[in-house]
């Protein structure tokens, strides 16, 4: 039998304790669970309502709405993964585990998928004007880094503008320069720092779904290019991102 | 001949909306989709539904203000209206119920569940329909003035008071129209506020017109108009005429009285008027051809006429043959010269301001 003594007191709901001392942590835990339940819940709503109407009436069921509601699980389901590989990537810049792979590239892959990654999201890639300016096509940099960059960016500012938005590309003595312009809703000027932070999102974007991890997943993967990000912006006339990346070229 | 239950459902993500659509489909149900809150509200005017399935979490316009401003419209206040939301926090539960919404559903929620409370919701609001609709039909035939069902040209119904008055049998009644009872100054008068009310702009009316029997002297008079059951593009209205030599302390009273109960919303109509309007069933359109540059440019008046009928940009732009780009670009310098923060506000102001031709 274990002494009393040796054995290590358990305080009920230490952990619980220890987060309620620091209230403004609690908060922000609170705040974290709140946005991922709140993220769930569409695609698990469209999940349960049709797996409920494929059980229940499999054998009145039209074969057209049997299919869709298949398509809509498969979407659902789509949703989800996307949500999990965010929050996986949020995980692993926590923790300090990701490092690029670099390559050559040619600098046009990286909007190869953007439009469909788009379309999934519901947003309209034709509202994108895409200007290249480009010294050269092959660089050396992280390829998948460079895609999340830009698809987060773009999404942003689709997002949280009704107008068209610009994403310039362009390369200037070995700097990769993305820059994204919106009219859109603005970032308030003292949360311009905090909108990097996961899961923080913008006081005036409470209508607006999603849980704040783009950009805290751009300016991980910007770090991690040794990249710079400035942000300007005024409240309801729009926003510009601009990432100066360094990269190497091939002669 | 059986009308279904009309659901208008808004909510923003599109696969759980088409989940949503699906499902009440295969209840029975006529499904309204939208996936825009602005949308959603111009289709509870033009659909004129039965029950109303909100998401709380929409741009630019949320589902609390899709909620007041429909509340506000005497033409749909009555209409049951749920919430489905993505937040489980009880404030925001709260939040919703205090505004009057009849009930709150947290995603993910139980198909049968949902079933059942729409049912409820709308047994409920049958009651009430039902309620009107007997004191409505009890007062067309008993009430000494004449009394009668129209669209904007024929006439399907009438009161004894109004065969007598006019001089005609029943059975001739859709033989004539509408307008073959006004003399022409009472029928150019008329046919404006009538088409607004086609379009869900005005719900009731009241018109100094003149009568003019088959046979007999012209009378002087005054018409109240109600819209008395809305379909998508038609209406079907009640007329009551008072005459002016029938004027006295008591008829006023009693006509004021019967305009209440008329201008109540949405009363059932019977299955056998019901198959006459699927045959005159039309549609009536703000026709942009016709507006005049003026407050708004030519352009800006297409691009609002069209946004009218709720139609996305996609189709504005093509049918304009201009670019979705543009649309957009109209329809902020609408939003700007009207001080308006969506299309919704630029039409009611438009509205307000007669600055529309229809």
């Amino acid at each position: 039998m274990i002494e009393a003594k040796k054995s290590k007191k358990i305080s009920p709901n230490s952990q619980f304790e220890l987060v309620k001392s620091n209230a403004l942590r609690f908060n922000e835990y609170q705040h974290i669970i709140s946005s991922i339940s709140h993220e769930l819940r569409t695609p698990t709503a469209i999940l349960k309502s049709n797996i409920q109407l494929l059980d229940g009436y499999d054998k009145t069921i039209a074969e057209d709405i049997r299919k869709e509601s298949i398509l809509l699980c498969d979407a659902a389901v789509a949703d989800l993964v996307i949500f999990l590989d965010n929050i996986q990537w949020i995980n692993m810049t926590l923790k300090n585990s990701i490092k690029p792979t670099y390559s050559f590239f040619n600098l046009r892959e990286i909007t190869n998928d953007l439009f469909d990654g788009l379309i999934k999201q519901n947003l309209n890639p034709k509202r994108i004007e895409v200007n290249w300016s480009l010294q050269i096509k092959m660089i050396s940099s992280d390829l998948n880094f460079l895609t999340q960059i830009v698809y987060h960016l773009c999404a942003n500012a689709l997002k949280f503008s009704k107008e068209d938005v610009l994403l310039q590309i362009s390369t200037d003595n070995g700097r990769l320069i993305i820059t994204i312009q919106d009219n859109g809703i603005g970032i308030p000027e003292i949360e311009t720092e905090k909108v990097f932070n996961p899961f923080y999102r913008a006081s005036n974007t409470t209508r607006i779904p999603g849980c704040g991890l783009g950009l805290a997943i751009v300016r991980a993967l910007t770090d991690c290019l040794g990249g710079e990000i400035y942000l300007s912006s005024l409240i309801n006339q729009g926003t510009t991102f601009k990432i100066i990346l360094p990269y190497e070229f091939s002669q | 001949m059986n009308f279904r239950n009309k659901i208008l459902v808004i909510e923003d993500d599109q696969k759980l909306g088409k989940t949503i659509k699906n499902l009440l489909a295969i209840q029975g149900y006529d499904v309204c989709y939208t996936d825009n809150g602005a949308i959603g509200i111009q289709k509870a005017f033009e659909y004129n539904p039965d029950l109303i399935l909100c998401d709380i979490k929409m741009n630019p316009i949320d589902g609390y203000q899709v909620y007041q401003v429909l509340k506000e419209s005497s033409m749909i206040d009555q209409v049951p209206f749920i919430f489905i939301t993505g937040s489980s926090d009880l404030k925001s539960i709260r939040f919703g119920l205090d505004l009057g919404a009849d009930d709150y559903f947290v995603k993910p929620f139980d198909n049968t569940t949902l079933v059942h409370a729409i049912e409820k919701r709308l047994t409920k609001y049958r009651k009430l329909k039902e309620i009107g609709k007997r004191e409505f039909r009890a007062l067309f035939n008993l009430i000494p003035n004449s009394c009668f069902l129209f669209d904007g040209n024929t006439i399907f119904e009438a009161n004894q008071a109004l065969i007598k008055l006019l001089g005609i049998q029943q059975d001739e009644l859709t033989t004539y129209t509408f307008k073959d009872f006004f003399d022409s100054t009472s029928v150019r008068k008329l046919n404006e506020l009538i088409i607004r009310c086609e379009n869900g702009l005005l719900h009731s009316f009241s018109e100094s017109v003149t009568v003019k029997p088959l046979t007999g002297t012209r009378l002087d008079g005054i018409l109240h108009v109600a819209v008395y059951e809305k379909y998508p593009g038609y209406s079907l209205m009640v007329g009551l005429i008072s005459l002016n030599e029938d004027k006295n302390d008591k008829n006023e009273v009693l006509i004021s009285d019967v305009l209440n109960v008329l201008k109540k919303e949405n009363i059932i109509i019977t299955d056998s008027l019901g198959e006459k309007l699927t045959d005159v069933f039309k549609q009536h359109r703000v026709n942009y051809e016709k507006q005049e540059s003026g407050f708004f440019s030519q352009r800006e008046n297409q691009v609002l006429c069209l946004s009218m009928e709720g139609l996305p940009t996609k189709i504005i732009a093509d049918k304009l043959s201009i670019s979705d780009r543009t649309v957009e670009k109209h329809r902020a310098k609408l939003m700007e010269k009207t001080n308006s923060n969506n299309m919704i506000e630029v039409i009611i102001f438009a509205l307000r301001n007669n600055l529309l031709k229809i």
